[in-house]
């Protein structure tokens, strides 16, 4: 299987302290990787120097069969990051055709694209509506929205379900899977455990450390436990 | 990409602002605004200025000669004196008592009182006898005798402490004198002894010459307010990291923002000059696309400014406390309102690195003396500079941000 991204001995210092230490990655084409951890545990450190955003203090990564930090990549990956990272004075459309506009796509393709993401995000009805007057939920759909519109290769999404409702969740769910089957990957962070159980591969990370990857039921037969969650805290504790 | 990433960043600009009402407001407001507190604060001197009058003339015996007949009579000239006391500045009061008078200006009841001696007509008419005018300047036949006096000058008190109040007061107790004397003996002239040419800007006044330094101010307080806050507030928000992950490079972010600010700044200095014109009238004789190109030019610098200060801050709170840091020193240092020649020497050097005062200087050039481009050229040039390397210290500085510096170089290892 052809792998979308690898790292080795990934090391992101910021002052003293080790963000992310000595990480070895590798996402499989086509899968949904899901990091888990604690609160500062290098989950965000890791996408941003994955999609560009943080120079590793050491250590190499290759994306898309790249050496980054590459700008060439830029147009293959797509990055929601935690904060919502909207505009508040446009609309939701305006919104939509500035971040079209600037992955260059043409006119048509974009209003074609905007419909499909509207609907996706079930949005259809807030087009003119202003950033800054929808509801925290509804941001992080569009913001989802936002960094799917040039159909990317590679998704990097930090907490994309944080304030989304259930039925949303189930249907973002349901979305990267059909991603997934188009040959797109997706790595993820998320604090929810069914979540991580709905991934094809898991990476628990603790104090910048990868300490356990594998699938779900791989991690649970490991530490012979019923549920991700117990297996994530035997790990979490045997570490600390 | 290039001009197409760049021209979707500045519509994003405008389409923000045109939903964001009070920057609106802010942007088409505050020319106006300053133009008409500048304009009317400015425009006039000092007037109205509350000033006694104590007149001790005891006048003078002059014996008129009159068909044939002769007849002696108390002469005062004080009144003449007093009736070319320009009304419009002066708010005279009459009092006797020069103590009382002078404890009102100590109290901060009067700006200054002027005093007329007892002996002020003799002494007068003695300087007149000596020029063998007394005739003339009473306008009569008369004869007079000259006894000298001691102490028949006008005295002037004046609270010093507004410098602009005193001169005012000085300069218009002195105009009314001069003017009494010419008026009363006309083959005395003081002034005919100079005559004055000007070479640019005959009837320029005090507007016309911060005119050009109010649009300077304007165009920095908006772009350095709006680059620092847009700038500070795409970082923190998280959009800017998103940009830095698409494929629009970090000087089209940079290009698309000059784009935007290079408009405004142009919309607001023809609004300036168009509320300036109606209102105050002032002068422009020079080419008005020589002077909105300078403009723009500065603007432009002004912009890669605020993009260095707002790498600076860590929000928008900080952000702002850097703008008055921008601003205190270009009004009063750039020659906005005081010409650079009266700076102190120490100063000095700090105008000169102070963008401004180049705009304010060619701005003015070109309006009121109509200097073209051939003339503006050394100011031309410096603002070219400033635009240049702060610009590109603005680009350099996104590149950072987005972690893009050095990239190529690392490749080629």
């Amino acid at each position: 299987m052809k792998q979308v991204v690898v790292t080795k001995d990934l090391v992101k210092k910021f002052g003293e302290l080790r963000a992310v230490d000595r990480l070895n990655l590798q996402i499989q084409k086509g899968e949904i990787y899901g990091f888990i951890g604690p609160n500062g545990s290098g989950k965000t450190t890791t996408i941003k120097i994955l999609s560009g955003l943080l120079r590793p203090t050491s250590g190499e990564s290759y994306v898309l069969g790249c050496r980054i930090p590459d700008p060439s990549i830029f147009p293959r990956i797509g990055y929601m990051p935690q904060e919502v990272a909207l505009y508040p004075d446009l609309t939701v459309s305006q919104t939509i055709s500035f971040f079209g506009e600037i992955y260059g796509l043409g006119k048509k393709e974009m209003e074609k694209r905007e419909e499909e993401l509207l609907a996706f995000v079930d949005m259809k009805a807030k087009r003119k509506e202003m950033v800054s007057n929808l509801s925290g939920g509804m941001r992080h759909r569009l913001s989802l929205a936002v960094s799917l519109i040039h159909k990317p290769e590679l998704l990097f999404l930090d907490e994309p379900t944080v304030g989304v409702d259930p039925e949303l969740r189930t249907s973002f769910w349901e979305y990267f899977r059909d991603l997934t089957e188009d040959g797109v990957t997706v790595l993820l962070t998320t604090h929810y455990m069914d979540e991580a159980s709905r991934c094809d591969r898991v990476g628990m990370i603790r104090e910048g450390k990868l300490v356990a990857v594998g699938t779900p039921d791989q991690l649970k037969e490991k530490t012979n436990t019923q549920s991700l969650e117990d297996a994530f805290l035997h790990y979490v504790r045997r570490i600390g | 990409m290039g001009a197409r990433a760049i021209l979707a960043v500045a519509r994003n600009n405008f389409r923000q602002i045109s939903h964001d009402k009070r920057t609106l407001g802010m942007i088409v407001m505050m020319p106006i605004i300053f133009i008409l507190l500048f304009g009317f604060t400015f425009a006039g001197e000092p007037e109205n200025i509350r000033t006694i009058l104590v007149n001790a003339d005891q006048g003078a015996e002059v014996t008129f000669h009159i068909d044939g007949s002769s007849y002696t009579q108390t002469v005062t000239v004080s009144d003449l004196f007093i009736e070319n006391l320009d009304p419009k500045t002066f708010n005279l009061v009459y009092k006797d008592d020069l103590n009382v008078s002078l404890n009102e200006v100590k109290d901060g009841k009067a700006w200054a009182v002027i005093y007329f001696p007892p002996h002020f007509t003799q002494g007068i008419l003695n300087w007149a006898s000596v020029l063998g005018n007394v005739s003339e300047f009473l306008d009569a036949d008369v004869s007079f005798n000259a006894v000298p006096v001691e102490d028949s000058n006008i005295t002037l008190y004046v609270d010093g402490s507004n410098t602009q109040v005193a001169a005012k007061v000085i300069a218009e107790v002195g105009f009314a004198f001069t003017q009494t004397i010419e008026e009363r003996s006309p083959n005395i002239s003081f002034t005919s002894f100079i005559t004055k040419d000007f070479v640019y800007g005959e009837n320029v006044r005090f507007i016309d010459f911060f005119a050009p330094g109010i649009i300077g101010l304007v165009v920095t307080m908006i772009t350095v307010i709006l680059t620092i806050v847009s700038f500070v507030r795409e970082r923190t928000n998280g959009t800017l990291d998103r940009l830095f992950v698409s494929p629009i490079k970090p000087s089209d972010i940079v290009l698309g923002y000059t784009v935007t600010f290079s408009v405004i700044a142009l919309f607001q200095s023809v609004e300036l000059l168009l509320v300036a014109s109606l209102l105050f009238n002032i002068t422009f004789v020079g080419s008005i696309l020589l002077a909105l190109a300078l403009i723009v030019l500065y603007a432009i610098g002004i912009l890669g400014l605020g993009i260095l200060l707002s790498t600076l801050a860590k929000n928008e709170f900080q952000a702002i406390q850097f703008v008055p840091l921008v601003i205190v020193p270009s009004i009063m240092l750039a020659g906005i309102l005081w010409p650079i020649e009266s700076m102190p020497e120490v100063v000095r050097p700090i105008s000169s690195v102070i963008p401004l005062t180049y705009l304010a200087s060619s701005l003015r050039s070109v309006m009121i003396r109509g200097w073209g481009l051939g003339e503006i050229l050394p100011e031309l040039t410096i603002l070219i500079v400033f635009a240049v390397i702060l610009l590109g210290v603005g680009i350099l500085l996104v590149y950072k941000k987005a972690n893009r510096l050095g990239l190529r170089k690392r490749k080629k290892e």
